[in-house]
């Protein structure tokens, strides 16, 4: 069974057990299936709080959102691994962030009581709290590709992006980051944050195997290609389309 | 006089509503009512020896209100309580005025009321109250209080206004357990390692639905020896002295099969060491809900295992809890799904069941969560060995398409159809003559097919 040219991909799936609110697991179920297609062994590694991770290791980080009390066991023990992560950001590890996880990679958190819940320094972004809740099915389009995106947001947060980096997608239906810029999420090295959930990876495809050929070309490999039937998934996105916000 | 005056008026409203079949006289008799009497609620005149037990908690809540009823009923005892859902201040204002005289008195001697959490606070400012229960606390699926300290907070609030009531607690649940009174208090709660056969995923990123399991009182993390579903289980702190409380009313044992739970509860509070009870439902949330039930029961008064048992099988199931229903000869089930731990447990018994068929309806209207991420956190992969077509209905049907393709069910054999009564039809159609289809609605889901005729039971409103 030992295949020489067998491809394998390292997950770590950060604190699946303290953030697990909003379906994000998806994700890792869509990265997994679409590498296995493809003939690559996607080894999910989960990460839960005083755990170490082997920098050295890991292709493609995962994060979703969770509560805030949850959010605040995570804010503390992330920063014990914020070296190892930022080196990793910066040799172009692939990181997916969902809105909790987006929001900690940044600078700080501030809540409506002017405390600040620290984030990891990444990226360069804020988040502070709003006093109106972004709730809805949003669309938008990834900046890279003009591809459209689908997903659903929940925050109360506003997050604001440095010069440094780029916004993932333009908003064509919801709030966003902030609901005034008009776009969604941040582009930095090879990070992806966003605030939709959905499961985001299951209806957004093509986000799932951009992920997947990014973390290939890093170690470089080139990404197998292969036709793959997403019938389902263009029927979800289709109905999507028509939701409203 | 005013409370006279708005107490008939409320009366008055609700023969009407019922006259003229308007729907249920639930909650608009009772508006009505506070709008012009706002402490309506303190001028009804009790029993002397009224016993007022209010039920409250994020689920199970009708279903433990509606087996307390029954218990108390077959033995003997006359009971009022609020229809299943219209447990806001308006629902159970409309509930007294209806059942009170009309000077405001109320006969029974027993008054059970399932309570929403915000409401506590304020029925319990109004009216003293003998007993509160509280089932669990989990984050609300449709986000109406927040964060689940918020839920906890007003519950603490609503039991503090009534420091002599005794407190019926879920010791399973630790926010449930921590809730701050100086109180009396009985604990309930399952003494059982995981039930036997529990698919539990090779992954355990991928495992069953939990949330809550950071300690309530220093925020570290809890450390379980047992879960039995969600956050639901023997939990320990890693850093202070917080556990679980020994319960009053444990289960020792129980087995699940064929739509039926069996199950042995040890408790000083019988005379016998072991008691054993059936329950003709499914899902360990239900084995929660009886085993509340029964810890009010004896708790209240000194009933007896048969008298409890003959309330259990006489419980007729409410809206979507269970309901067979039978059309052109072909038998179906409907259960209503609305959280990722209820649709685990409810595939869990189904998924032993043999010949089972599904029809899984998702809508996303407001009473549903407009949200559908929760299907990804729900254990759909349970169905993986399933060998049949499966038909998924409803507005959000291409989502749940979706999802059952990542729990490994090959795409031809998911069958989409949007409209839920013809995805019944077509469902129904397909179904050999052993086969039995199990409908797997949301609550919208559910109600259009109430609204067509198909199931019968009353809606929660
Ligand atoms: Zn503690």
């Amino acid at each position: 069974m030992d295949n020489k040219n067998e491809i394998i991909l390292e997950l770590a799936y950060l604190y699946p057990d303290l953030l697990n609110i909003y379906g994000d697991r998806g994700n890792v179920l869509t990265l997994s299936y679409r590498c296995q297609l493809r003939g690559i062994n996607l080894n999910v590694t989960p990460i839960k709080i005083t755990e170490k991770i082997d920098p050295e290791k890991v292709d493609v980080y995962f994060m979703g959102g969770g509560q805030d009390q949850q959010q605040i066991i995570v804010s503390e023990d992330l920063q014990s691994k914020k070296n190892d992560l930022i080196s990793a950001i910066q040799n172009n590890v692939v990181f997916l962030a969902v809105c909790g996880g987006y929001q900690l990679l940044g600078k700080y958190y501030k809540a409506a009581d002017g405390t600040e819940l620290k984030g990891i320094e990444a990226v360069d972004l804020y988040t502070v709290a709003g006093d109106k809740r972004m709730i809805g099915n949003v669309m938008c389009e990834e900046i890279e590709s003009g591809e459209e995106l689908f997903g659903f947001e929940n925050h109360s947060g506003k997050t604001y992006l440095g010069s440094s980096t780029k916004p993932f997608a333009k908003v064509i239906r919801g709030g966003g980051n902030n609901g005034e810029d008009g776009f969604e999420g941040v582009r930095y090295k090879n990070i992806f944050g966003t605030y939709l959930h959905g499961s985001f990876l299951p209806k957004n495809p093509y986000i799932a195997d951009k992920i997947i050929r990014l973390a290939l070309e890093r170690k470089g490999i080139k990404m197998p290609e292969i036709n793959i039937d997403d019938s389902l998934e263009n029927l979800a996105r289709k109905k999507a389309e028509k939701l409203r916000y | 006089m005013i409370f006279l005056l708005s107490l008939w008026l409320s009366k008055l409203l609700s023969i009407i509503i019922s006259a003229c079949k308007l729907g249920q006289a639930s909650n608009f008799p009772g508006k009505v009512a506070l709008l012009i009497t706002n402490d309506f609620l303190t001028h009804f005149k009790f029993n002397k020896e009224i016993k007022i037990i209010l039920i409250t908690g994020t689920n199970g809540k009708s279903t433990t209100c509606g087996l307390l009823c029954n218990i108390l009923k077959s033995a003997g005892c006359k009971v009022i309580t609020n229809k299943a859902g219209a447990n806001l201040l308006s629902g159970i204002s409309s509930t007294l005025s209806f059942h009170s005289d009309i000077f405001g008195n109320i006969e029974e001697k027993y008054l059970v009321l399932e309570v929403d959490e915000a409401t506590l606070p304020l029925i319990t400012k109004f009216i003293k109250v003998n007993f509160i229960a509280v089932t669990n606390l989990f984050r609300d699926q449709l986000d109406r209080f927040g964060e689940l300290d918020t839920t906890a907070k007003l519950i603490e609030k609503g039991i503090n206004n009534c420091s002599n009531a005794t407190v019926i607690l879920n010791a399973d649940d630790s926010r449930v357990a921590f809730l701050k009174a100086n109180n009396k208090k009985i604990y309930y709660g399952i003494n059982r390692v995981i039930p036997e056969g529990s698919p539990l995923n090779d992954k355990i990123w991928l495992n069953d639905p939990q949330e809550n399991t950071v300690c309530p009182e220093c925020k570290s993390e809890l450390v379980f020896t047992t879960k039995l579903m969600a956050h639901l289980g023997n939990y320990k702190c890693k850093q202070c002295n917080f556990k679980r409380p020994e319960p009053d009313f444990a289960v020792s044992g129980f087995k699940a099969d064929d739509l039926i739970i069996n199950f042995d509860i040890s408790s000083n509070s019988f005379s016998q060491s072991k008691n054993n009870f059936f329950l003709p439902m499914i899902g360990l949330f239900n084995l929660y809900n009886a085993l509340c039930s029964i810890a009010i029961a004896k708790t209240i008064l000194n009933v007896t295992s048969v008298q409890i048992q003959k309330g259990f099988q006489s419980y007729s199931t409410i809206f979507g809890r269970g309901e067979k229903i039978i059309i052109k000869d072909k038998t179906a089930w409907l259960f209503l799904i609305k959280n990722p731990t209820g649709t685990t447990e409810i595939l869990k018994t189904l998924s032993t069941v043999p010949n089972a068929r599904f029809l899984i309806a998702i809508n996303d209207d407001f009473a549903d969560g407009r949200d559908v991420s929760w299907l990804w956190d729900a254990r759909f992969d349970i169905l993986s060995n399933h060998k049949k077509d499966i038909y998924v209905s409803g507005k959000r049907a291409e989502d749940m398409a979706l999802r059952l393709k990542y729990a490994n069910i090959h795409q031809d054999k998911i069958h989409i159809q949007e409209n839920i009564v013809a995805g019944m039809n077509k469902s129904l159609k397909s179904l050999d003559s052993s086969e039995i289809l199990y409908i797997l609605p949301t609550y919208t889901a559910l109600l259009e097919l109430q609204r067509k005729g198909i199931c019968k039971a009353a809606p929660k409103d």
